[in-house]
């Protein structure tokens, strides 16, 4: 399994919160298994929008990260858009419901 | 882009593994589609140590070894969700995102989902304080206190998990003192754990916090008095729901949504079969869906060669032909179809008259509608052939 882009806490505030760019965070952990369906999913979804990059958290490695979202729990997927989180999914959801928050954005 | 089966298995854990394996093996075309993890619920699953033969595993190595032997015989597996369904014709069709996929017969081996309870808070604090999964989380709930609703092997089980980081687990269960709903090994265990306190005859009313979760209101339910019970985390194991909702109308399912069958996994729709958790059973176990599986895959290809078998004698025939239902089961049943054969008989030019037993062409009554009783003990349906 491919990663995406992993983000530490300066990447993400330079990318995430300053740049602005509409994308997509995931946060996730090694171990956890549904991190890994969440992400097989979102991998198949990828290139249907290149113009909206997948980043990747590893909350293990960033748990402060994890903290400013008031997130506990993994894995989460938060769309971002100006520098804000737009909406949320927790856990395993269905392509569809991926792909609709994407293009909300 | 439209892709044709044979048999198409909905679900990926052991029952539709075991249903690949099987339709694999008996030479159909098969395809697997799973949503979340190849292996379902036993792939969350830590350890397995009932499964016959396999003294001790890990759930995603005992289905990491289903699905390889389910590739060997030839079964495709992809993750990929099923939007909708229609098995309204002989050709089933089943949708997901960027595919329309034919199959002349399908298993559904949907599984579980665990039940939401749909108190306040319980959604908006999702992520945020509030899970369903112990392998998930339970380690960000270091140092801290968490309360779990649900006294069932799961919810002992994961409390127990969650002990070993937790500073203290609060298990909210409905049933009075002492009394909990998991095995009795489980339970003599737990209650003797000093990390695990109980409060009975209670449930939780909801969730409250700010950004997080701040606590959880208790109720008693005997006196419905609630009180505040402060804690960071709350993990609910109250049960599991069959996952049936994205098949509408397309089977018949029961008022809580779980999938009715006999023996034969036959839904009774004509080559729709169900197999493991999603069935209203007795007993949900890797053990048991296995056998669901092989089942429902062995009754899908039967289905499949009495549906071919029948296009070639009647839907190909040159002459029009009169399908006779009748049930050996049925008092007079057999009478009722001498009657109707005589009938034939005494037309100036005889038609070809074929018999069925409704208990053993089920796809071929079912595709007719047939459905025989005291007041209809046997049935003629007349079927033109190439003739239309």
């Amino acid at each position: 399994m491919s990663k995406f882009e992993s983000l530490n806490t300066a990447a993400f505030e330079e990318i995430v919160e300053n740049d602005g760019e509409k994308c997509l965070v995931m946060f996730s952990r090694k171990s956890c298994t549904v991190c890994q369906s969440v992400h097989a999913k979102l991998e198949a979804l990828k290139d249907d929008y290149p113009s909206v990059p997948f980043y990747e958290v590893d909350v293990e490695e960033q748990p402060r990260l994890m903290a400013k979202q008031h997130l506990k729990g993994v894995p989460q997927t938060l769309f971002f858009a100006d520098g804000e989180a737009r909406s949320r999914i927790t856990g395993d959801a269905s392509e569809d419901d991926f792909a609709d928050r994407i293009e909300g954005l | 882009m439209d892709e044709y089966y044979d048999l198409i298995v909905i679900g990926g854990g052991p029952a539709g593994l075991a249903a690949g394996i099987y339709g694999g093996r008996a030479r159909l075309k098969t395809l697997v589609l799973e949503k979340g993890n190849v292996g379902g619920r036993v792939y969350d699953t830590r350890e397995i140590v009932n499964y016959p033969s396999v003294e001790h595993s890990s759930g995603p190595d005992l289905m990491a070894k289903m699905a390889e032997h389910a590739r060997a015989f030839g079964a495709d597996i992809r993750q990929q969700t099923v939007r909708s369904v229609d098995f309204s014709s002989d050709d089933k069709i089943v949708n997901v995102r960027k595919a329309t996929y034919h199959a002349k017969a399908v298993v559904l081996a949907t599984g579980t989902s665990p039940r939401v309870l749909g108190i306040p808070g319980e959604k908006e604090f999702a992520g945020r304080g509030v899970s369903y999964c112990a392998t998930c989380d339970a380690e960000f709930y270091q140092d801290e206190d968490v309360v779990v609703l649900g006294s069932g092997d799961q919810a002992i089980e994961e409390s127990e998990f969650i002990a070993k980081f937790a500073r203290s687990v609060t298990i909210v269960v409905v049933h009075d003192e002492g009394v909990l709903d998991c095995n009795k090994l489980a339970a003599e265990q737990a209650l003797k754990n000093p990390k695990l306190r109980f409060l009975f005859n209670s449930t939780i009313a909801e969730v409250y916090g700010r950004d997080e979760v701040e606590g959880v209101k208790v109720k008693d339910v005997r006196t419905d008095e609630a009180r505040d019970l402060p804690c960071q985390g709350v993990f609910f194991f109250c049960g599991m729901v069959p996952a049936t909702d994205f098949l509408g109308d397309q089977v018949p399912r029961d008022p809580r949504g779980w999938l009715r069958t006999g023996d034969d996994m036959d839904l009774g729709v004509g080559g729709v079969f169900a197999a493991g958790d999603v069935r209203q059973k007795y007993l949900r176990q890797v053990a048991t869906a296995v056998g669901d599986g092989a089942a429902a895959a062995t009754a899908a290809e039967r289905y499949i060669a009495e549906m071919e078998q029948f296009r070639a004698d009647v839907l190909e025939s040159d002459e029009p032909v009169l399908l006779g239902f009748w049930d050996p089961g049925l008092p007079g049943s057999m009478e009722a179809l001498g009657e109707l054969r005589a009938r034939n008989r005494r037309l100036e030019k005889p038609l070809r008259f074929l018999e069925f037993d409704v208990n053993l062409k089920r796809g071929i009554a079912s595709k007719y509608g047939i459905a025989l009783n005291e007041q209809n003990k046997a049935q003629v349906v007349r079927e033109n052939g190439r003739q239309g």
